[in-house]
């Protein structure tokens, strides 16, 4: 079974996002790179970008698949994580931790609201396997 | 939805490693298990891969005419196979494109044919319309009741042996049967890796324990996505990728399979007229990316197939064209809209000590 964690909110489309201040840390989860497979190559974007909700930000691509980076709320990208353009293999390993792809600044809060919780990506990863 | 498909004898097996099951041409196999096809890639290359190939058909042939009618049907010269040997070749229709490209091997009074999992009906129906001889003088058999376990890298003979204690000493292309647990197995030293290795065709009922206990003696059970990685980088065209309608095996490297004094075979007048400019070229990332089936060479051609090379880690790709480039030679793939730099390489992409 795929890790969920608590703390995290959650995109349709298989993004986590975790809020500190104005600044959000954007990743994948767990579940995403189990169906993925081995990811091979990232793409992401540059620093000062800036996005709407649900923008497509990037691609991953696993030896099986492509699959788009979509970013969960607007934002401003403020940085990105050069150690999985380098090793995407992290993203596998490490999908909540070393593996997050960028950090953005948030532009409106109340988008987060949109988001999943939890218990409901749960339900969602439920229904799609 | 999976109720249609059809299943291996080692299904259960693959159920047990977490095999993540897909369907191919119709069988619900292990495109990979939880280890992944980077892991199983390389521990073929440096190991032992161990791959479930049972989907794939096997056609005894026999009868006085056996001999003469696959000359007929196929592209190689089966007169000069011993006993024991084994051949790469085709079967064409009359237009000269490609049914299905197929493994031939000789055994005593009848001879072996394995077939492409996709094609086997296709190539069942085709022996059926075109060869209208006597039952007595020419008969196949369909053989659903044998499993085919393929155990391909530089420890199989090895593992191999741990487990069965036959040991195997066949030059490559070559097979003979053995009695393992008092039935017969049939040992090829065949593969789709590029590795030393050997293909085991034994009756269903033996193939779950051989299986356990090859794993079991250090071999790594591998899926669907690391074989065609594998045969990627060893360079080994795929049915509906590399061949295809209009393509013949002069434009893939294979021109050597075609026999043209052999005598008349279907497809040969068309041989005898192809265009051999058509050559298959290796395509190389420059840079980290990835490359797929599809992809447009700038003013080349498509790739037949595209992947990531767990050897070299690097993207790699077939490109098929009839114009003439050098080895070297800088080329663009258009990603995403983007002109992405490769290199045109030769094949194989990786060089083995066999």
């Amino acid at each position: 079974m795929a890790l969920i964690l608590n703390e995290l909110l959650y995109s349709d489309e298989h993004e986590w996002i975790k809020k500190e201040k104005n600044i959000a840390t954007i990743g994948i989860t767990d579940y995403a790179q189990e169906q993925l497979g081995d990811i091979v190559y990232v793409e992401l974007p540059e620093v000062n970008d800036d996005f709407a909700q649900m923008d497509e930000i990037g691609v991953i691509e696993s030896v099986k698949t492509v699959s788009n980076i979509y970013l969960p709320v607007s934002g401003r990208i403020v940085e990105v994580n050069d150690a999985v353009l380098e090793d995407p293999a992290l993203i596998n390993s490490s999908p909540y931790d070393e593996g997050w792809l960028v950090k953005i600044e948030i532009i409106e809060e109340a988008e987060l609201e949109e988001l999943n919780s939890a218990e409901e990506y749960e339900a969602i990863c439920g229904e799609e396997s | 939805m999976h109720n249609t498909l059809k299943k291996t004898s080692l299904y259960q097996e693959h159920l047990n490693l977490k095999g993540k099951m897909v369907d191919f041409a119709g069988w619900l196999m292990p495109i990979q298990y939880p280890t992944g096809i980077i892991k199983e890639h390389l521990a073929t290359r440096s190991k032992a891969g161990l791959f479930d190939v049972s989907h794939m058909c096997v056609l005894d042939i026999f009868g006085s005419k056996a001999l003469e009618t696959i000359q007929w049907l196929t592209v190689n010269d089966i007169s000069k196979l011993k006993d024991g040997q084994a051949q790469y070749s085709m079967l064409l229709d009359h237009n000269g494109d490609i049914l299905d490209d197929i493994i031939v091997s000789k055994r005593s009074e009848q001879f072996r044919i394995v077939v492409n999992s996709s094609n086997a009906q296709k190539v069942i129906n085709w022996i059926n319309n075109e060869i209208r001889i006597p039952k007595e003088d020419f008969n196949y058999q369909v053989r659903t009741d044998l499993s085919i376990i393929a155990l391909q890298g530089p420890q199989s003979l090895e593992i191999f042996q741990k487990v069965t204690g036959i040991q195997i000493t066949l030059p490559p292309f070559h097979n003979n049967d053995y009695s393992y647990q008092n039935k017969l197995i049939s040992i090829s030293t065949t593969g789709y890796t590029g590795e030393k290795g050997i293909e085991i065709i034994c009756p269903h009922e033996l193939a779950p324990t051989l299986w356990k206990n090859l794993i079991q003696a250090g071999a790594t059970p591998a899926g669907l996505g690391a074989r065609d990685s594998l045969r990627i980088e060893a360079g080994l065209p795929l049915y509906g990728h590399e061949i295809k309608k209009g393509t013949t095996a002069y434009d893939i490297g294979y021109g050597w399979i075609i026999k043209l004094n052999k005598g008349d075979f279907i497809g040969k007048q068309q041989l005898l007229n192809a265009d051999k400019s058509t050559k298959l070229y290796g395509v190389k990332l420059i840079n980290k990316g990835m490359l797929r089936e599809g992809y447009e060479v700038t003013n080349l051609g498509k790739l037949t197939s595209g992947t990531y090379s767990p050897s070299l880690d690097k993207a790699i790709g077939f490109l098929y064209t009839d114009k003439k480039i050098d080895i070297n030679t800088q080329v663009f793939v258009q990603i995403r809209g983007q002109e992405i730099p490769a290199i045109i390489v030769n094949i194989p992409f990786i060089t083995k000590n066999k």
